[in-house]
Order: structure tokens, then sequence, then C-alpha cells
């Protein structure tokens, strides 16, 4: 083969089989999704969507270990500043309060949205706290306005379980918070 | 609106110290303080508590035990956020009651999250039915303990009050 053909051969020949037999250029992956073998291109958008949102169901997610996670430095990410602080003294005074025989529950008649369901326990109280320093939602003063006269603010809490933490069915709490950070009671509430 | 009355008034919790005449200031722990040194907290959350007997167009949405203060404050939001928006969630400080108005033209409609029905007023009679809680939650206040006149806090929500326009 004299030098002109094998320039000839990988200048055109070559390039053209390679374009018959479907190899030329950059090879693409059609996504597809496994159950129906659709494009899954859409399906991809809304789940960044739902990401920026912070709004995607982890259920299927691995198991928590319980540990924090390791942001990739070696450290363990900061713990969250909770959202309001209380002491044994303030649960005391809201249990009693609030629990069923208490203070609400006493009045003639009785106060029920005020009042713990008898399933809902001291202990119970103090765990929804704890939890409710970390996992609790933050709500202003008014719903469909800032509250224009006094500080603090609302933190709810629900842990969505049906199990119930008041008389009348009520699923969560609401735990006003003062302008200083502490918490001043907590009542069963249901959003 | 249609001669149905709308009102409120305050009587002193029996189960609240702090209305009695001997009654002195002191931290949740029982710390002596000045009277000059009740603040927010106090009169939002701890002391001053009345039975409210609230009646709007006819209809009682009364209720026990809240603090004065928080009360009339809670409804002090109502005539200034109800100018732009078309309702208001006023909830308590201390315990599970949110009183709710509602406005449509030139009416207001109240109602409660524990009370049955609703309390359908003029625009004007709301207006002046926070007036009237707050003039009266000072007047009770200062009425059973006159050294509260020179408290801090309430002398400048006095002052915020009245910039707001409100009494």
């Amino acid at each position: 083969m004299t030098a002109v053909n094998r320039i000839l051969l990988r200048a055109v020949l070559i390039p053209v089989l390679f374009s018959l037999l479907g190899l030329h250029g950059r090879k693409r992956k059609k996504p597809r999704t496994r159950s129906e073998g659709r494009s899954n291109e859409g399906d991809s958008r809304k789940a960044d969507e739902q990401l920026n949102r912070g709004a995607v169901d982890d259920s299927d997610a691995p198991a928590d270990s319980g540990k924090p996670k390791d942001e990739g430095n070696g450290q363990p990410p900061p713990k969250k500043k909770p959202k309001f602080e209380f002491d044994e003294d303030m649960v005391d005074a809201t249990w009693e309060k609030h629990r069923p025989g208490g203070y609400y529950d006493s009045q003639k008649p009785p106060v029920k949205n005020n009042v713990y369901h008898k399933d809902f326990t001291k202990d119970d109280l103090r765990a929804a706290l704890l939890d409710a320093q970390q996992n609790g939602v933050d709500r202003p003063r008014g719903v469909n306005s800032d509250d224009i006269m006094r500080s603090g603010k609302y933190v709810y809490w629900n842990p969505y379980t049906d199990k119930p933490t008041g008389v009348n069915g009520q699923t969560g709490l609401l735990i006003p918070v003062a302008g200083d950070g502490n918490m001043k009671t907590a009542y069963p509430f249901e959003s | 609106m249609d001669g149905r009355r709308t009102d409120v008034r305050y009587t002193p919790s029996p189960d609240d110290p702090s209305w009695s005449g001997d009654w002195a200031p002191a931290t949740p722990k029982g710390v002596p303080i000045g009277w000059d040194q009740l603040g927010e907290d106090d009169f939002l959350y701890e002391r001053f508590r009345v039975d409210v007997s609230l009646e709007v167009g006819g209809l009682f949405f009364s209720r026990r035990y809240l603090p004065v203060v928080d009360f009339a404050l809670a409804w002090a939001s109502a005539p200034i956020v109800l100018k732009e928006k078309p309702r208001i969630d006023m909830h308590s400080s201390v315990e599970a009651i949110t009183y709710k108005a509602a406005r449509e033209g030139a009416t207001v409609t109240v109602t409660t999250n524990d009370h049955e029905g609703e309390g359908r007023i003029a625009w004007t009679e709301l207006e002046d039915l926070v007036d009237t809680m707050i003039e009266r939650a000072f007047t009770i206040l200062y009425g059973h303990h006159p050294e509260l006149r020179t408290n801090p806090y309430l002398l400048d929500l006095r002052e915020r009050l009245a910039e707001l326009g409100l009494r």
C-alpha cells in the first residue's frame, strides 16, 4: 500500500466505516426508568426540583445510624442551636397545668382543649420538648401577620404518629417561646 | 351591628395571687424584685390573669385565666392588620385559644377554635372594641397596683400603642 492509499484509508474509509456501524462520536445512553422503560429525564428534573425545595421523601434512604454524619472533613456537623430553652421546673409547671386532673381539667367546666391525653405521660412531654428543641417548626405570633406588639414566637411540634397529645384528639404541641428564648408552656395543638 | 352587644370586661382571676393588695413582685423562682423590674414575660405569661367576658355581636367568646396584657395585645394587631389583609389569627401566649377575625368590606366576623358560632360586627365596632380592651387592661392593672404606673415596660407599651393609633 502506497503512502497515499494509507492516508486515504485513515482519513476517509475508516470514519465512513465507523459511521455506518454506529460507532462514530460519543456514545449516548438514553436514560430510562427501571420499571416502565420510559425516559426518566422528566423524573430527574422533578427530583432536582424537590431537592432544591428540600421536599424529597427519604423514607427509602439508608437507615440513620443515629451518629452525626461526617461532613467530609472528618468532623461531625455542628449541633443545631436549640429552638428554645427549658428546665425541669418548666416541665413541672407545664405538666401541672395541662395534665389530666390538673388546672385546666379541674375548671368548671373543664377547658378540655388544654388537657393532655391520658396516655401522654410526663415522660412523653419531656421527650417531646427535647425533640422539639431540634425538630419543632418555628411559627410567628400571628398566622397571617407578624404580631406587632409581642416578642417571642411559637414552636409547633408534631411527629405525625397519630399518638394523641390532647383529649380532643390533638397530636401535636404548641410551645410559646418568650423573647429571651425560654419556653413558657406547651399545650396540645393540632395544626 | 343590629343593636347586638359588643363589649369586653375583665375580672381578676381568683386563682392569681398577683391581684392581691399584699402581693409583692418576685421572679418565678421567688426572688423578690421591684415593681419597675416586671417585664414582658411577667405580663404576657406569668401575672395579672383575668377572666375575660367578651361579647361580639351578641355572641360570647369568654375565657378564664388569661394574662390581661397578653389578651389585649393579641387583639391590638387586628385593626391594623385587617386594613391590609382579609384575616388574622390571634393566639393566646399561654393556652390553646385562638381568636380569628376576618374582614369583608365593612363587616368583621369573629370566631374562635373553642366556641360555637360567629360574631359579626361593623369595622368601626372592632376598632372601638380593641381600644376598650387596651384601655381596660391598663385600668385594671393601675387600679389594683398603682405602683405599675411607672413600670418601664408598660410605659413603653403605651407609647408604642399610641404611635400605632391605639389607646
